[in-house]
């Protein structure tokens, strides 16, 4: 049973019709989740391009339809944990890398063009642990509510309400040192 | 001054400022029908299983034959002691129980799995009641009684706040390899729909169940944290203190990592009292400095952080560096302090400056030097003792280390440790200045442990 014969059975609209309409809808706003996660574009967009391939070969499998966007921005946070796994292993191989981190921040073309004050706060955000970063964007940068936020990253309510408070009372810690 | 959540908007509104829209989307073309082909070719594959099964059974039954006789055969085989703490060889428990299933799975209800710390090998397993699925689990000291917490549907760990809770005393009956887990009902009452578990912590002797809750809500300012103790026996409610209102995120410091009820957020002090790690609320302190309190349970209900008393501050490493600071538990997992039952001291993992003389764990060439180790802390001095951990050239939050057990005394960890440099962690008991790998208890992959997700899945 090809995809889109079971989408039809499930309710789904055509695999490509419904994962086009979403990636018109949404792709934007996950790009911009993967840049501030990977603080690079052109890998932000190929995350979100292998997220919206994935969704549409699972299309047929979706029992709602309301899942697809939390189905493609869970797949997006795990494309940007596993490219930044990649680039540790990269890093391991290449000595001449003196740290993942500094490394990812300076080949970023934006980050150069950023005012000293965003930089500051960029290079602060980039020290959270994943999950509080990941936490951070969604919540405070895309709105995205506690419920969806806890089902894109798999974790509890409780855990993105923690996340969050942490991730801002670290960088509240990590600013106040700085300047 | 703008906020701290203002800055980092306009941040991140900054460094996202060129993108305004989305390259095409490349979608492959439809598939081609089915052919007759792959039709024909399905008939045979499902006629070779149809013959192939009663073989595979047999197989299988060969091999658990065998695997029977390896397991008899391994250390592990050996009875363990019954009744004791931790085998005086090894020294940690011999049993934990875990979840049977990661806690994003919401496929099936959550049953529970009774391994061998040592080999890692499912020794037994337990289904929940009917319609329900487990989703908290805390153990005595005697290695062998554990109390599990379970929800009605939708299954999973995950995302199971705020449903109603009843509550399991489980046994662990036989010895060695050969054990099972026995489940009666406990009458402590179900903890009410619209609750979120902040902990729960079964006494050394079993007799007692302390459970922290607070309501399943995002508003803090009204909401108030109670921290109850039951008797296992009868259900009756002993004690509960409770916060005053708007200090909900304060008063005990503890989140569902893991996804699961936590199980460390509490921790008791012999069967006299409890601890858990919370705001300081001292003369001088600042609203983000902690301490563990102490709350001896023969004081009468009413305010928990009145009842309380605070010990020593928690020292925190600095986020993203701290070279120049001292040694401090990640903040991080700062919900991540176990208290020893003993009461003398805590544990935590962390980082930051020091002159402690550990092995050493090159992460890139040419930086300062670094501290990632788990270290003991005393209540009454906050003196620090490290345990285990490394030397490093690892940035500060280029690393992760939490604990999910301590011994009585504070001298030994079970823990995780994680490096940038290396993919696999370490998993094991730190003591001493050395390190003894164990299995991983939980199924996931490494980032999943190294984002916490061992904390709460494991009960000793």
């Amino acid at each position: 049973v090809d995809i889109d014969t079971r989408a039809r059975r499930a309710g789904l609209p055509d695999a490509s019709v419904g994962v086009t309409e979403l990636y018109q809808a949404h792709a934007v706003g996950l790009i911009k989740l993967g840049v501030i996660m990977l603080g690079d574009r052109a890998a932000a967009e190929d995350v979100v391009q292998d997220a919206f391939f994935g969704l549409y070969r699972n299309w047929g499998r979706l029992s709602d339809p309301d899942n697809a966007l939390a189905y493609a921005r869970a797949s997006v946070l795990n494309g940007c944990r596993a490219a930044l796994r990649q680039r540790i292993r990269r890093d391991r191989r290449d000595r001449s890398v003196v740290a993942a981190d500094a490394v990812t921040a300076d080949s970023v073309e934006a980050i150069v063009l950023l005012s000293e004050e965003h930089r500051e706060v960029f290079a602060a955000l980039r020290q959270l642990p994943d999950r509080q970063r990941e936490a951070l964007v969604l919540r405070f940068y895309l709105g995205v509510s506690e419920e969806e936020t806890a089902r894109a990253m798999g974790i509890s309510r409780g855990t993105v309400k923690s996340s969050t408070s942490r991730a801002l009372a670290a960088l509240g810690r990590m600013l106040k040192e700085e300047s | 001054m703008s906020t701290v959540a203002d800055r980092t908007r306009a941040a991140m509104d900054a460094i996202t400022s060129q993108v305004y829209e989305a390259p095409p989307l490349r979608l492959p073309p439809p598939p081609a029908p089915a052919s007759r082909w792959r039709w024909r070719a399905a008939g045979p594959r499902r006629r070779w299983g149809s013959w192939l099964a009663p073989l595979a059974a047999a197989a299988a039954v060969i091999a658990v034959a065998i695997s029977l006789v390896a397991v008899k055969g391994t250390p592990d085989g050996k009875p363990l002691p019954a009744a004791k703490p931790a085998g005086a060889a090894v020294s940690f428990p011999g049993y934990y129980l875990t979840f049977n299933q990661p806690v994003s799975d919401e496929t099936v209800p959550v049953g529970l799995e009774l391994r061998s710390t040592l080999t890692g090998k499912t020794l037994s397993t337990l289904q929940p009641p009917r319609g329900l699925s487990f989703a908290g689990i805390t153990g005595a000291a005697d290695d062998r009684t554990f109390v599990a917490d379970a929800h009605r549907g939708p299954y999973g760990v995950f995302d199971s706040g705020g449903r109603s809770r009843t509550w399991y005393l489980l046994r662990v009956t036989g010895t060695g390899s050969r054990v099972s887990l026995r489940m009666t009902t406990l009458p402590v009452p179900a903890t009410p729909a619209g609750t979120e578990i902040l902990a729960i912590a079964l006494s050394p002797d079993a007799a007692m169940l302390a459970v922290g809750t607070a309501p399943w809500t995002t508003d803090t300012t009204h909401a108030k944290q109670a921290l109850t103790v039951y008797s296992v026996a009868t259900g009756a409610v002993l004690r509960t203190w409770t916060t005053p209102p708007g200090r909900a995120n304060w008063a005990i410091m503890s989140g569902g990592e893991g996804g699961a009820d936590p199980n460390t957020g509490v921790a008791w002090i012999g069967n006299h009292a409890l601890a858990f790690a919370g705001a300081a609320e001292t003369a001088g302190a600042s609203p983000n400095e902690f301490a563990v309190r102490v709350l001896d349970i023969s004081r009468p209900s009413g305010d928990l952080l009145g009842s309380s008393r605070p010990t020593a501050l928690v020292p925190t490493g600095t986020p993203g560096g701290g070279r120049s600071s001292p040694f401090g538990c990640d903040p991080s997992w700062r919900v991540n302090v176990l208290i020893t039952g003993d009461g003398t001291s805590y544990a935590c993992g962390g980082y930051g400056a020091s002159g402690a003389r550990l092995p050493e764990s090159l992460c890139t060439p040419g930086t300062a030097w670094n501290t990632v180790a788990f270290a003991g802390f005393s209540l009454a001095t906050g003196k620090e003792t490290f345990l285990s951990g490394y030397r490093t050239t690892c940035q500060g939050l280029a690393v992760a280390a939490y604990a999910v057990w301590v011994n009585a005394t504070g001298s030994k960890v079970i823990g995780w440790m994680h490096f940038a440099d290396s993919i696999a962690g370490k998993f094991g008991v730190f003591s001493n200045g050395s390190f003894r790998p164990l299995p991983i208890p939980v199924p996931g992959t490494w980032y999943q442990w190294d984002d916490g997700s061992l904390l709460y899945q494991v009960a000793w």
